[in-house]
């Protein structure tokens, strides 16, 4: 028996199959977009929320705006400094850590207390310490990024099978060797892990 | 002609205020020849895991050495080839690379390992295989790219730590055929750990039978079938129902050895 | 974009938080394919 109901499912979900599940975002984001338009209409304030057509201009003219895109560079340029400077320290303290339990148990209590400073009581100290200028900015990005970079090492290093180091020893593997051949390639894809956390909080924390 | 021998191999390992030292092995010797094919056979724990993994050298005996042609084994060396439970396979390189690696530290020329490459990949029969990554193998592959690994180095010894642990009933018995067609290629002598009796009566020449109580050497059972043996024959199953019983026999020494321990302290 | 602070200039502000957003975003994806192409060998499909 057919029931009128059940067409009307049919056609719905066959016609939903067809929308590829990548385009859910771009509609969720138009579903917004709509939200934004009619609210502004309503609230006249432009405090609390600008209207749409308004900020849609300010950002499509942002992007050939020299000014705002001059900004955006060096803000990038200095992110990837900072989190330059965080990669280095990180991968090698991770590395360290991860290898060695007693390297790890040396420096893990002063490293995680140091990670629970607010990010923003570090400017007063790295104003004094760099003077004003770039200095300060590529501090607070450091250390925005190096602790996410660290842990992720660490634990890259760290959940290394035990077994391939054994096994490379057997074959006459030195420690550079089993550095270079295993650790570095072992720990790689959770380093890449932590670069896109230390790159996206080094980017959030000065912006 | 004497190849390695265990010379009075005592393992302990120290406990602290809350449990008593833990005695693995105790006093343990034999030795082994050029050549043959030695099963470390028992009931899980009595120690023949960690009688191999002192062997390949990734641990030190409490007392007593391991002699390798005379030569005391102080630590990992690639004159003996060790085979993981787990392979170990390294994820990051492929079939080639992981037994490249094995040749990796030696002093031959660059034709000579492209030669042994070569060798190795057709007998462990992965061509085609070679730039795939482990994690596009299936178990028994990687069994085998472990294997050839480990004997990529022309190792003297070749030490496998219960290779087919993990594996089904039927992928077993396929597996052990191409793990004995490899080793008997080898001409290479070679210790491996196992718990399954039929495996051992398989693979082996001589099945050395450790019991619960530290490792006790219960029996040393030599396997005289003609190779490649028929599982289904008269022999082979003979000698497995006499393994088995001895097995038994290893499972309850603890029991018995305890008994009298309580036996001991009631009096 | 601290001057639209300043201002409370907001539509401007939104539109530069909204750019910010979309680089960080756009950097982030970047590694993503970084990410997959570089550790090829974790992946069962798709590798040579």
């Amino acid at each position: 028996m057919e029931r009128p109901k059940n067409k009307i499912w049919d056609v719905k979900a066959r016609r939903l199959e067809l929308v590829n599940d990548t385009y859910l975002g771009y509609i969720v984001l138009m579903i917004l977009c709509a939200i934004w338009f009619f609210a502004s209409k309503n609230i006249k304030s432009e405090l609390i929320l600008p209207s749409f057509e308004k900020t849609a201009v300010e950002f499509l003219t942002g992007w050939t705006n020299k000014r705002v895109m001059t900004n955006f560079w060096i803000t990038l340029k200095r992110v990837l400094l900072g989190v330059g400077y965080a990669i280095v320290v990180g991968t090698i303290i991770g590395i360290g850590m991860g290898y060695s339990k007693k390297v790890y148990n040396a420096l893990s209590p002063i490293i995680n207390s140091i990670r629970q400073i607010p990010i923003m009581t570090w400017v007063p100290l790295s104003i004094i310490w760099f003077g004003l200028g770039e200095g300060p900015t590529i501090f607070l990005i450091f250390m925005s990024a190096v602790f996410p970079l660290t842990i992720n090492v660490i634990d890259g290093v760290a959940n290394i099978d035990q077994n391939l180091v054994y096994a490379s020893r057997s074959m006459g593997a030195s420690l550079s060797d089993i550095i270079r051949d295993i650790i570095l390639p072992g720990a790689f894809p959770s380093f890449l892990t932590g670069v896109r956390l230390a790159i996206g909080g080094g980017w959030q924390s000065v912006i | 002609m004497e190849c390695l021998k265990i010379d009075n191999i005592t393992k302990v390992y120290k406990g602290n205020k809350k449990e008593p030292d833990k005695i693995v092995l105790k006093d343990i010797s034999f030795s082994i020849n050029e050549g043959e094919f030695v099963c470390l056979l028992g009931p899980s724990g009595c120690g023949k895991t960690t009688l191999l993994t002192m062997m390949g050298g990734f641990l030190e005996p409490t007392s007593g050495k391991i002699l390798l042609d005379g030569n005391e084994i102080k630590g990992p060396g690639s004159e003996r080839g060790y085979v993981f439970q787990n392979y170990a396979l390294f994820p990051w390189m492929t079939v080639k690379e992981n037994i490249a690696y094995g040749l990796k530290f030696s002093t031959k020329t660059k034709e000579e390992k492209e030669e042994r490459v070569k060798y190795l990949i057709n007998m462990a029969r992965l061509n085609g295989n070679e730039k795939k990554f482990p994690i596009q193998l299936s178990g028994g592959m990687q069994q085998r790219v472990a294997v050839a690994r480990a004997l990529a180095g022309f190792p003297r010894v070749l030490l496998l730590d219960e290779p087919l642990g993990a594996i089904d009933f039927q992928m077993r018995e396929l597996l052990q055929n191409e793990l004995d067609q490899m080793v008997q290629e080898a001409h290479i002598t070679a210790v491996m750990v196992t718990h399954d009796v039929s495996e051992s009566v398989f693979m082996s020449d001589r099945v050395i039978v450790l019991g619960n109580n530290h490792g006790h050497i219960v029996s040393d059972y030599k396997i005289d079938l003609p190779r490649r043996r028929d599982r289904e024959s008269e022999e082979f199953k003979k000698c497995v129902t006499e393994l088995t019983s001895l097995v038994r026999i290893a499972f309850n020494e603890n029991i018995t050895a305890g008994e009298a321990c309580i036996m001991k302290r009631r009096k | 974009m601290v001057e639209a602070q300043n201002r409370l200039n907001t539509s401007t502000l939104y539109a530069l938080m909204i750019m910010a957003a979309i680089i960080g975003f756009a950097i982030d994806q970047v590694l993503r394919v970084v990410e997959r192409s570089l550790t090829r060998w974790r992946y069962k499909d798709g590798v040579s």
